[in-house]
């Protein structure tokens, strides 16, 4: 499970995202060759030529392995949004040091290699591969038999603040990294000057049944990543496993709310198990105010997933701007496609995102008001947005440019009083406010929706891979890209190589509604 | 347990940007040893490069387009393609490019073939890029050429066009009677391109106009400096003069120069001119300096040249009527390979770019069917939408009614409406008052993009139904192609390679190349 917030501080260089195509008179009918990616057999996961094809408004990664033969996987379920979305490209970051050199090239040479394109926005530290559930959609593969030690912990912490200065965030993941023994000491030792935020990624079985919990995550002001996939019970059992997940997550919830413990939403998404609750999740980012952000990620078939999750077809999946559409649709126009963008900061097919402004009538989308290249300069490389100069140049201009347009902007007047009022708690004129609590402020005024597709062997394409922003933190200092750590070293990693440990699997032995679902052991 | 203390500072340090932006990725290949690697695209300083690491040979670096802007607008126009009927090869580890042709990765069939039907070659010229040899030189047979033309008519319904190259085609004793194997075959448009040294043959120009021929001629310099540089040999005089009886005998002509920065590039009005002022010569086909082959490879690759420095000199050629605006890529290949211009010549002696006459939409779309314009349907119904537009907005254009009085003599004499002329007299009615700017880019090693081989539309087919992408053929195939090589060429052309590419630009941590 990985966190919503990506930050990095770079130059915005977004080429023209104003571009408009220029189509034959049959190119809708009939297939089209867009670009070449380097991609993976889904079989045999080799490196093999692909190509991007465009057909029936979608878009397709074709391969031909040449042992596994043809394949095709879909990677954007519009290709509207994917040809728009090449123009959000922005300069990259570099971080202070790299770990690894150029060898064989990419992706065997991870990580970093000083041929990546983009720092570390997103530091992922996997304390544990123990957990308490066996979701058959989990990306990763548990084996129950490792424990980071406090020592690695900090020499990860001292390591990541070395290559990159300053961190926005680090977030603690696993396996369940609230079964970690000695959890505590490790969020204090994360607790650095340097680091602005630490999240954790739970599946919240530890928040719904110990408030104590909450509160002490709540003194540390960590930001919770709560999985959350809808709250419908029969779709979340093909994607959890057996036991009352709906009622599991309620309890959490109320527990963080009580506790005043900063959450994000985290839902996965799949194909026909619960793309029908994406307005459900909405709703419940919208009427909570404790809860800051919502994250959809749409099914990546991949680790324990990749080999139990019920058959899927590659070619008819999830994608980002199929969440953007349901979305649209399920709020009832509420929201619609034009209010989210890929973000520039990883390679725009990883995350799509909006931000909503809340007004005293409801929530606006900041590209309705705000001029959509300002937009990009202020929202890229932000999972929550920094409250910095720019932002408050941004924020400035806008108000300037509502003032002046008011009549072509629905809700003008609305958005001009939360943005005047806005600023002036953000940036006070009389009071000289530190960062966090500006961001605490910042954070009572703006929502997130984000999307982040993560690549399974399917979907693999270098072309991402090399500006992925989303990085594993290893004890011995390398920092791996997200989905090639998942796809070519998680196998591999010695620190997992022993004898498969097993751990006590919540609500295995309750009966569920429905077919047993097969477990690793099985 | 206490909040943590806040952070000292409000805005941290600003972080270090790459020095680039990071667009997306393709495969290349190794400029020194040629194995296919990975090839960034990286956009830096308003220019695009690619970025590639050989595990062999380190990281390197090649200029791809002086404008970014034009690189990513080309890209903007989207077009279907139609992968060919047969593949003839299967996909091999190894991949794209090493499996032509073509292999199930192929993603367009071939429009236009390209026939070398010799390997002996009259010049050794410095810019050449392809390989020629002169001892006990390949000349295609008869039998040979029916073989190749036979497959291509099975793959097309209608074979449009075909060239005739080299080698130098001239030097074939059969060239006449294998031009005539193809009018037969009811080919429309046979091209030959030549650096017409032995075109000074009245006799032979004759015959040439007889089949409709039409030529294609390599001039690249009024400049005696610049014409040994580049050709090895001086070449301008002679070249005019054929041109002259290429105008005499009223045989189709394109002027085709091979364009080096900061050698020929400040001619290119001039050879502009020279097209717009001779009646016969339908297109200037400007093709950008190519780093492979047996001259090509020991270029001074200070004078690559990229499209948009094209564009620039073709806006210089025209006194600024003719802007970047005003080309098209084709549809048929990628969108990084040709860019295309047409113009109306106007009855009264001006010209105006089609793209004003319509649009850049109209252009692409009137290029979706053939590398060239075709004089059939869509084009007639351009014409009429083009008047009728006019017709209510006349203000639009400066020009319009040289214009309408153009298209409405074209309409009536190309479509009449009693009779239903055959495409070959309506494209010559058309090559009256059409002329058009085509450049043209191949790839050499460094250049090269494997999106780009996979949809290109030019191929060299061969007599057992096999076809490879031309740039394919002048990069890998050719240097294996017994009729072709040359081994104390390819010894040269060894010599000849840059051991070490121009130096690629720092790492981004300055890490070692």
């Amino acid at each position: 499970m990985t966190p919503p917030e990506s930050e990095t501080c770079g130059v915005t260089d977004a080429r023209n995202v104003h571009r408009t195509f220029t189509f034959t008179d049959d190119a809708a009918n009939r297939e089209v060759f867009h670009s070449f990616s380097r991609t993976t057999c889904g079989e045999c996961a080799k490196l093999i030529d692909g190509m991007r094809v465009i057909r029936d408004g979608q878009v397709f990664l074709k391969k031909n392995c040449p042992q596994h033969g043809k394949q095709e996987a879909l990677i954007s379920g519009d290709a509207k949004w994917f040809l728009r979305s090449l123009q959000f490209t922005s300069k990259g970051s570099q971080p202070h040091v790299y770990s690894t050199e150029v060898k064989d090239g990419c992706p065997t040479d991870c990580g970093l290699c000083p041929d990546h394109e983009q720092h570390s926005c997103l530091p992922i530290i996997e304390i544990t591969n123990h957990c308490n559930l066996e979701c058959p959609i989990c990306i990763v593969q548990n084996r129950h038999n490792y424990e980071m030690t406090v020592d690695e912990f900090r020499g990860i912490i001292d390591g990541l603040i070395e290559k990159e200065g300053t961190l926005d965030t680090v977030n603690l993941s696993g396996g369940e990294p609230t079964m970690h023994s000695q959890f505590m000491e490790l969020l204090d030792i994360a607790n650095r000057p340097e680091i602005s935020r630490v999240s954790i990624s739970t599946n919240g079985l530890k928040c719904a049944t110990d408030y104590a919990f909450c509160e002490a995550l709540a003194e540390r002001n960590t930001y919770v990543n709560l999985q959350l996939d809808a709250l419908d019970l029969p779709g979340l059992q093909s994607l959890r496993g057996s036991g009352d997940h709906a009622t599991l997550k309620k309890k959490a919830l109320l527990n963080l709310e009580k506790a005043g413990v900063r959450t994000t939403i985290v839902s996965t998404v799949a194909k026909g198990v619960n793309d029908h609750q994406i307005g459900e999740c909405v709703k419940l980012l919208l009427e909570n105010d404790f809860i800051l952000s919502l994250m959809f990620q749409p099914a990546a078939y991949t680790g324990y997933g990749g080999r139990h999750f019920l058959p899927h077809d590659p070619k008819n999946t999830i994608t980002i701007p199929d969440v953007v559409r349901e979305i649209e649709t399920q709020t009832e126009g509420q929201f619609v496609q034009s209010d989210f963008m890929p973000l520039p900061c990883s390679h725009p097919g990883c995350f799509g995102l909006t931000y909503l402004l809340k007004t005293e009538d409801g929530y606006v989308p900041f590209p309705r008001f705000l001029d959509l290249d300002r937009y990009i300069d202020a929202v890229e490389n932000r999972g929550t947005m920094r409250p910095d100069a720019r932002l408050e140049g941004a924020m400035r201009d806008a108000i300037d440019d509502l003032w002046t347009s008011q009549d072509a902007i629905p809700d003008s007047e609305k958005i001009l009083k939360t943005l005047k009022g806005a600023i002036r708690l953000m940036y006070p004129e009389d009071e000289a406010l530190k960062i966090e609590e500006r961001v605490r402020r910042g954070e009572g005024v703006v929502k997130t929706i984000f999307m982040h597709a993560f690549m399974d062997l399917h979907t693999f394409e270098v072309d991402r891979i090399k500006k992925c922003c989303t990085h594993y933190a290893m004890p011995d200092g390398r920092l791996m890209p997200g989905c090639a750590y998942n796809l070519f070293y998680r196998d591999k990693d010695p620190r997992y190589g022993g004898e498969i440990g097993s751990t006590e699997i919540w609500g295995a032995a309750e009966e569920s509604q429905g077919t047993r679902l097969p477990t690793a052991a099985e | 347990m206490t909040p943590p203390p806040s952070s000292s500072c409000d805005d941290p340090p600003e972080r270090v940007a790459t020095p680039h932006t990071y667009y997306s990725m393709t495969k290349s290949l190794c400029g020194t040893c040629k194995r296919s690697v990975d090839a960034k695209i990286h956009l830096r300083e308003g220019q695009v490069y690619f970025h590639k690491f050989c595990p062999a040979h380190g990281h390197q670096e090649v200029l791809v387009s002086t404008s970014a802007e034009w690189y990513l607008d080309a890209l903007s126009f989207i077009a279907p393609n139609t992968p060919p009927k047969t593949v003839k090869r299967d996909v091999s580890d190894r991949g794209c490019p090493f499996d032509c042709g073509p292999c199930d990765s192929h993603q367009q069939k071939t429009y236009l073939p390209v026939i070398p039907i010799t390997s002996a070659c009259n010049l050794d010229c410095p810019i050449c890029y392809t390989v020629n040899k002169n001892e006990d030189p390949h000349r295609m047979t008869k039998e040979q050429l029916k073989e190749i033309l036979e497959h291509l008519l099975e793959d097309h319904e209608e074979l449009d066009i075909i060239n005739f190259t080299g080698g130098e085609p001239t030097l074939h004793p059969e060239l006449l009677e294998l031009l005539e194997i193809c009018r037969d075959a009811g080919i429309r448009r046979l091209t030959i391109s030549t650096n017409g040294l032995k075109l000074k043959d009245e006799e032979y120009v004759k015959r040439l106009a007889a089949l409709d021929a039409r030529i294609v001629l390599s001039l690249d310099s009024y400049e005696k400096e610049t014409d040994m540089k580049l050709l090895g040999a001086n070449t301008t005089k002679r070249k005019l003069e054929v041109l002259d009886l290429l105008q005499k005998h009223d045989v189709c002509a394109t002027i085709l120069p091979a364009v080096a920065a900061g050698l020929n590039d400040k001619e290119v009005p001039k050879l502009f001119n020279e097209m717009m002022t001779r009646p016969n010569v339908v297109s200037l086909e400007l093709h950008t300096l190519c780093f492979t082959g047996q001259g090509g490879v020991g270029f001074d690759r200070q004078s690559r040249i990229t499209i948009p420095d094209l564009h620039y000199w073709i806006g210089v050629a025209s006194d600024g009527k003719l802007t970047p605006q005003d080309f098209v890529p084709s549809p048929l290949a990628h969108p990084h390979c040709y860019s295309i211009c047409y113009m109306l010549m106007l009855d009264d002696g001006g010209y105006v770019p089609f793209t004003k006459l319509s649009s850049r939409q109209t252009l692409f779309s009137l290029l979706q069917d053939s590398l060239y314009i075709e004089p059939r349907e869509r084009l007639e119904n351009v014409f009429r939408s083009i008047i009728d537009e006019l017709w209510s907005d006349p203000d639009r254009l400066e020009e319009s009614e040289a214009v309408l009085s153009t298209i409405k003599r074209l309409l009536r004499e190309m479509f009449p409406p009693d009779e239903d002329l055959d495409l070959l007299t309506r494209q010559k009615i058309a090559e009256r008052s059409v002329k058009a700017v085509y450049i043209h880019s191949h790839m050499d090693e460094e250049s090269f993009d494997v999106a780009r081989i996979m949809k290109c539309c030019v191929g060299v087919p061969e007599t057992d139904g096999t076809n490879i992408p031309t740039c394919s053929y002048n990069v890998i195939y050719r240097e294996q192609d017994e009729r072709f090589a040359d081994s104390a060429m390819l010894e040269r052309m060894e010599e000849n390679r840059p051991r070490r590419l121009p130096s690629a630009a720092q790492d981004t941590t300055g890490a070692p190349a």
